[in-house]
């Protein structure tokens, strides 16, 4: 075995195989070989692991990260990643399988309901999503409408492109007739809630961004002129 | 065998040889460090992370599904998820045609509006042959407009010209109508003529194209009334762009059933102009109705060419289970 700081070259990952040129004779049990100085530091290279495809690490996470997965998933990651993040921080284990068989009777309980479930990766990317939007719903004004659970699903849909099934919804308790601001709460999996401020606004065909820019500048110029007059 | 084991702690990459890091660390200063280090060594580093940026570009580009490091999910977990993270989900007609509906109840439009696809259409042919872009006339088993298209007959016989009439052409006649339809006076959406007239409508040829009558397109032969009832009640579409078909099938207001046996049967007729051996001829099918966005419809039990196959290999496992035992 070298010690890096013998030669001066250092390098980094990687073990290099080795095999020795000559035979190194058979010494009576319970003595060392006998080595030659000079024909038994003679080796060849058999071959070097860098050269080979990097291979996954399969670990066990004890922690929801980023990514990756919550508490007891079972996750394939580079070793580099596994090795100088995960492993050192105690975010995951090992995968042997006493910590396999550990962690399935864990998430057995979980689903039992003995434990409480996790919000999944997804899920958290969802609530992230949902705390910073607004959703604007347009309703006519021909027609007589309340606002239910399933319309305002439809528009999250189409606005947001949120898939948000009508269960998961609540609205305010008075029924809501009218244009004006009001607020709706999503529930993301059966475990956070998240309020989500919602705008009830005339209904408007849908129009370009150019279009709306034009009618921006259409209308700017107007103000110019009326100010310019007065 | 012996096994080295280098170090792998500090993988530092931009560590040189250990006399040039004196001489850096000598000269103490660190704008120095960027600039007197040889060229080869910053030339390797560069190439390989041009190589490195260009291919995860192009991952990037290519795997639009699912975020990077996601186990490739295309069904969403959670009930309330983000749609733009899982692929794009395909829908039976069925439950499709129920969706649309439940689309105009919930948005407040009008029940009234038509329903239509967009196919879109596998052309190529063998070796760098492609099929030509078509245009072709079905007709529908459930109609749902009033209108009915403009046909021109073309007949010398009085009865078929009495036939026609009754049938409900726009305009009957024989040789006169070639000269004013080469000045532009009539205006008709579908030609029909008889085998008997054909010598006389080859002037003609030019100036209708694709109209043209020919027996490949039902438009000449001796039933005058069923070549009638196809051509004024019939769908007209054409292949736009190459691989595109965009039309109109039937309204909202009718029930699933008939919506999907007119769609059943433009797929039918549009799989006729490709031969069932080179694969299927539909890639996607997109239905959507007047005001609403494209569902992404399953193609299982759409298309004519699946049970042609499924027949054939039924027969092809009787055949081998009737040599087997012949044979033993």
């Amino acid at each position: 075995r070298r010690s890096p700081g013998l030669s001066g070259i250092r390098s980094w990952g990687g073990t290099v195989v080795v095999e020795r040129w000559w035979q190194v004779p058979l010494s009576k049990e319970g003595q060392q070989p006998r080595l030659h100085p000079r024909r038994h530091r003679i080796y060849r290279l058999v071959e070097d692991t860098k050269h080979l495809p990097k291979t996954n690490l399969e670990l066990i996470l004890t922690q929801s990260v980023e990514d990756l997965g919550n508490r007891g998933d079972v996750v394939s990651v580079k070793k580099s990643v596994g090795r100088n993040k995960l492993l050192p921080q105690g975010l995951a284990v090992y995968a042997s399988p006493e910590n396999r068989k550990m962690f399935e009777e864990e998430k057995k309980l979980r689903q039992e309901g003995k434990l409480e479930a996790l919000q999944t990766q997804s899920g958290e990317k969802t609530i992230r999503f949902l705390k910073s939007c607004r959703l604007e719903v347009g309703m006519k004004n021909n027609v007589k409408w309340e606002l239910n659970n399933e319309i305002v699903a439809r528009h999250f849909f189409k606005n947001l492109r949120v898939f948000v099934p009508p269960h998961a919804l609540k609205l305010p308790e008075e029924p809501i007739t009218r244009w004006g601001e009001y607020w709706c709460d999503v529930t993301v999996n059966g475990l956070e809630t998240v309020r989500v401020p919602m705008s009830v606004v005339k209904f408007l065909r849908p129009k370009t961004k150019r279009y709306k820019h034009w009618l921006a500048q259409q209308q700017a110029q107007l103000a110019a002129r009326r100010e310019a007059l007065l | 065998m012996f096994a080295f084991s280098l170090a792998a702690l500090a993988p530092y990459r931009g560590w040189l040889f250990p006399r040039l890091d004196q001489r850096l660390a000598a000269a103490a200063a660190p704008a120095l460090v960027s600039v007197a280090l040889p060229a080869r060594l910053y030339a390797a580093a560069a190439k390989t992370a041009k190589k490195s940026s260009r291919k995860t570009k192009q991952e990037e580009t290519k795997k639009n599904k699912v975020t990077r490091r996601w186990p490739l999910m295309s069904k969403p977990v959670d009930d309330v998820y983000l749609t733009w993270y899982y692929e794009r989900p395909s829908y039976d007609v069925e439950v499709a045609l129920g969706m649309l509906k439940k689309f105009q109840e919930l948005d407040f439009t009008n029940p009234k509006q038509y329903v239509y696809i967009n196919v879109f259409l596998d052309m190529a042919l063998q070796k760098k042959k492609k099929v030509d872009p078509f245009a072709s006339i079905v007709l529908l088993p459930y109609r749902f407009t009033d209108e009915m298209n403009k046909v021109l007959v073309f007949t010398e016989d009085e009865q078929e010209a009495e036939i026609a009439r009754e049938n409900g052409a726009a305009v009957v006649g024989g040789v006169e109508l070639i000269k004013w339809i080469l000045e532009d006076e009539i205006q008709v959406d579908f030609y029909v003529a008889v085998p008997a007239i054909m010598p006389k409508l080859i002037p003609l040829r030019s100036k209708l194209k694709r109209k043209y009558p020919s027996t490949k397109k039902n438009s000449m032969g001796h039933d005058i009334p069923k070549m009638l009832q196809l051509f004024r009640e019939g769908l007209e579409y054409m292949v736009e762009g190459e691989r595109l078909i965009k039309t109109r099938i039937a309204r909202l207001d009718m029930p699933t059933e008939q919506i999907v046996a007119n769609l059943k049967t433009v797929i039918h007729d549009i799989c006729t102009f490709k031969p069932l051996t080179y694969g299927p001829f539909v890639q996607k099918l997109v239905i959507r109705s007047s005001t609403s966005e494209g569902l992404l419809l399953n193609l299982d039990g759409l298309l004519p060419q699946m049970e042609k196959v499924e027949e054939k290999n039924a027969e092809d496992d009787e055949e081998k289970h009737v040599q087997e035992p012949v044979s033993t």
